[in-house]
């Protein structure tokens, strides 16, 4: 199967221009973008991201400012390269006007990913809520049990978030034989990708995640080398990432 | 009014009161709290479970709280008779206490080795510090750098009593940031480690749980009132910040159509943005830090700044219970200022001869509001939720100049 890789970037962070120059690099390695929407209370994140999201919102970075900078986005990549949302519920929430707008559709935005609504509260998304086209994201974590794993990956289209451990993003990726037995679950009972998250910062554990799933989401270490060494180090950390995974 | 809900059915088995509530957190965390919830069901069922909670509220804590007639305050008013349930009396010194030893028992009993919370003004760290020293746990409590700075005394109680306080030096150092470092040091270990939420907040089923704990402040009220007067209180007052002091007094009383429940919020300096704490007020529905409710944010669903005079009120969002309690129109939300609040801190102090906590002495103040407008056949209940020693010389420094206290203190 070819692989399905994704990176994730605050969304006009560190400010508007590098955002799009490092969306449209990155885009050229990897198959789908996840744009961070700043929210500050972001329990899933780790020290790192939850700090940009800070400055990001300090510097009065909002949803409308980045989509604008998506569709610039848009413009210098391919259209088979898929961009995703990734913030909070009440973000979701207060701007289900703008989601569903004509504007937002043109931006091709294939779905979202919330990490504060499980699948067990997705109704909460879903019926007359429903945002128009958008999928929400499915997660599977190694603590899924099976019947949730089947059911959950036969109704996902775009791809399945595994996360990789328990913990918040930014820590260290860890695979066990009943994580291993649970992602070959999710892959054998869905039709789409089933693409591991949290904790992979190199070409090594991007190398592991690819032994047992169909690609990988990289994000903490990627606002850490904006952060330390600019667009520049971004760059070269990703050319030679992808350089090391042929 | 619709006081005909079945209110001993709430929250559902997701944990909605309603439309609020809920359980808006991450998978890895969700299968925790199912983990808790699972545990909780079974054991507040348990006899044992009960008996030793009761033994330790009896023994421990001083249970009940008395009842008092403020026969001073009720005169010098006026109108309808004020009444106050002592929660000031517990050991630690507010009510807080109930849900921590409740918390720490059932995190005992679920094989946990250590408690954590964060906490802003301290309070709660302080309590859940006792708790796990009684029921034999460590406890680690998060602190922002800036409070620790700033409240003192209560860093110097956590440390005599054993927990480690653990400071917070990244973003603005404050209780959001304390929730941030707890939630992640939490999930590095959720085996042994137990978060102990400090009030009717937060994903299911702590919401529930604590009040569960917190209910047996109105239970007592209840048979005491009714000792003293041989019927129901005419109103009852309670200050809300995440409210669990409020849900505590309230729950046994949901059902009875004829008692008029008022919540009282902190409007702080005035309703302008980042200057009050008035969620139910000027809120709308939201959702923070795991659960469903009526939450101050701005037009980008970003919890706005909230200020008021009592560190314990000054939270942006509001338990989900109370939140389906607006709504449905079972309990009436007002709000109390700053000065007011200080106005009725110093009153019932040179009445009474009680010095409340200023988070209890904005329902002192909503009562002395509604008391001289009501005859003196009626009756307020207030719920008295802490004692004021943690305060006073915040009051005396800010304040106390208007009250006759000069720099000779």
């Amino acid at each position: 199967m070819t692989q399905y890789n994704g990176f994730y970037l605050m969304g006009n962070y560190p400010d508007r221009d590098t955002f799009i120059e490092a969306a449209a690099q990155g885009l050229q390695h990897f198959d789908f973008l996840e744009v961070g929407i700043p929210f500050s209370d972001p329990i899933a994140d780790g020290t790192a991201i939850a700090e940009a999201a800070q400055k990001a919102l300090d510097s009065g970075v909002n949803l409308a400012g980045i989509l604008e900078s998506i569709k610039a986005v848009r413009e210098r990549v391919s259209p088979e390269k898929d961009i995703y949302l990734m913030t909070y519920a009440n973000i979701i929430f207060n701007h289900e006007e703008t989601l569903k707008s004509e504007e937002f559709k043109k931006l091709n935005v294939k779905g979202l990913i919330v990490p504060d609504v499980p699948s067990s509260e997705d109704f909460f998304f879903t019926g007359e809520n429903a945002l128009d086209g958008l999928e929400i994201i499915t997660f599977l974590t190694p603590e899924t049990e099976d019947e949730t794993i089947k059911k959950a990956s036969g109704r996902s289209n775009s791809f399945i978030y595994f996360i990789s451990t328990r913990g918040i993003t930014g820590g260290s990726m860890k695979l066990d034989n009943d994580t291993m037995a649970k992602i070959d679950l999710a892959k054998s009972s869905s039709t789409c990708p089933v693409v591991l998250g949290f904790g992979i910062r190199d070409s090594d554990s991007a190398k592991t995640a690819l032994e047992h799933c169909d690609g990988f989401i990289m994000g903490t270490v990627l606002i850490q080398k904006l952060n330390d060494k600019g667009l520049d180090g971004f760059k070269k950390f990703t050319d030679e990432l992808f350089g090391e995974l042929g | 009014m619709s006081g005909k809900s079945n209110f001993q059915n709430l929250p559902d088995e997701k944990g909605f009161f309603g439309e609020y509530g809920g359980s808006f957190i991450p998978p890895q965390l969700q299968e925790i709290m199912d983990d808790i919830t699972e545990s909780y069901m079974k054991i507040k069922e348990d006899p044992s479970f009960l008996a030793e909670l009761d033994e330790l509220y009896r023994d421990y804590v001083g249970r009940p709280s008395p009842l008092y007639f403020a026969k001073n305050l009720s005169a010098k008013l006026g109108g309808a008779k004020i009444y106050l349930k002592r929660e000031d009396l517990n050991h630690t010194g507010a009510h807080k206490i109930n849900h921590c030893l409740g918390e720490a028992l059932l995190a005992k009993r679920m094989g946990k080795k250590k408690l954590i919370a964060e906490t802003g003004a301290g309070q709660h760290g302080v309590a859940l510090a006792t708790a796990a020293v009684t029921v034999g746990l460590e406890c680690d409590i998060y602190m922002g750098e800036v409070d620790i700075e700033k409240e003192h005394p209560n860093v110097v109680r956590m440390g005599i009593l054993g927990a480690k306080v653990v400071p917070v030096s990244h973003g603005r150092k404050t209780l959001k940031e304390a929730v941030d470092a707890a939630f992640e040091a939490y999930l590095t270990d959720p085996v042994n480690q137990f978060y102990a939420i400090g009030s009717v907040v937060g994903p299911h089923p702590f919401p529930m749980m604590v009040r569960d704990f917190q209910s047996i402040v109105g239970r007592e009220a209840k048979g005491q009132f009714n000792e003293k007067t041989g019927t129901l209180p005419d109103y009852i007052v309670a200050a809300v910040g995440g409210g669990s002091n409020a849900m505590g007094i309230f729950t046994a009383f949901l059902e009875d159509e004829s008692v008029n429940l008022v919540g009282v919020e902190p409007s702080g300096l005035s309703f302008k943005d980042g200057e009050h704490a008035a969620t139910l007020t000027k809120g709308k529905p939201g959702m923070i830090h795991g659960f469903k409710c009526y939450l101050l944010q701005d037009e980008n669903g970003e919890p706005q700044e909230v200020y008021s005079v009592a560190s314990g009120l000054d939270y942006p969002g509001v338990g989900p219970q109370h939140s389906y309690l607006k709504d449905i129109g079972r309990v009436e939300y007002d709000t109390v200022s700053d000065a007011e609040a200080i106005d009725a801190f110093f009153e019932i102090s040179r009445t009474e001869g009680i010095i409340p906590a200023i988070e209890s002495a904005h329902a002192v103040a909503q009562a002395i509001k509604m008391a001289p407008k009501l005859s003196s056949d009626k009756t307020i209940l207030i719920n008295l939720s802490g004692r004021g020693d943690k305060d006073i010389d915040f009051v005396v420094k800010k304040y106390g100049a208007k009250y006759g206290l000069g720099n000779t203190l």
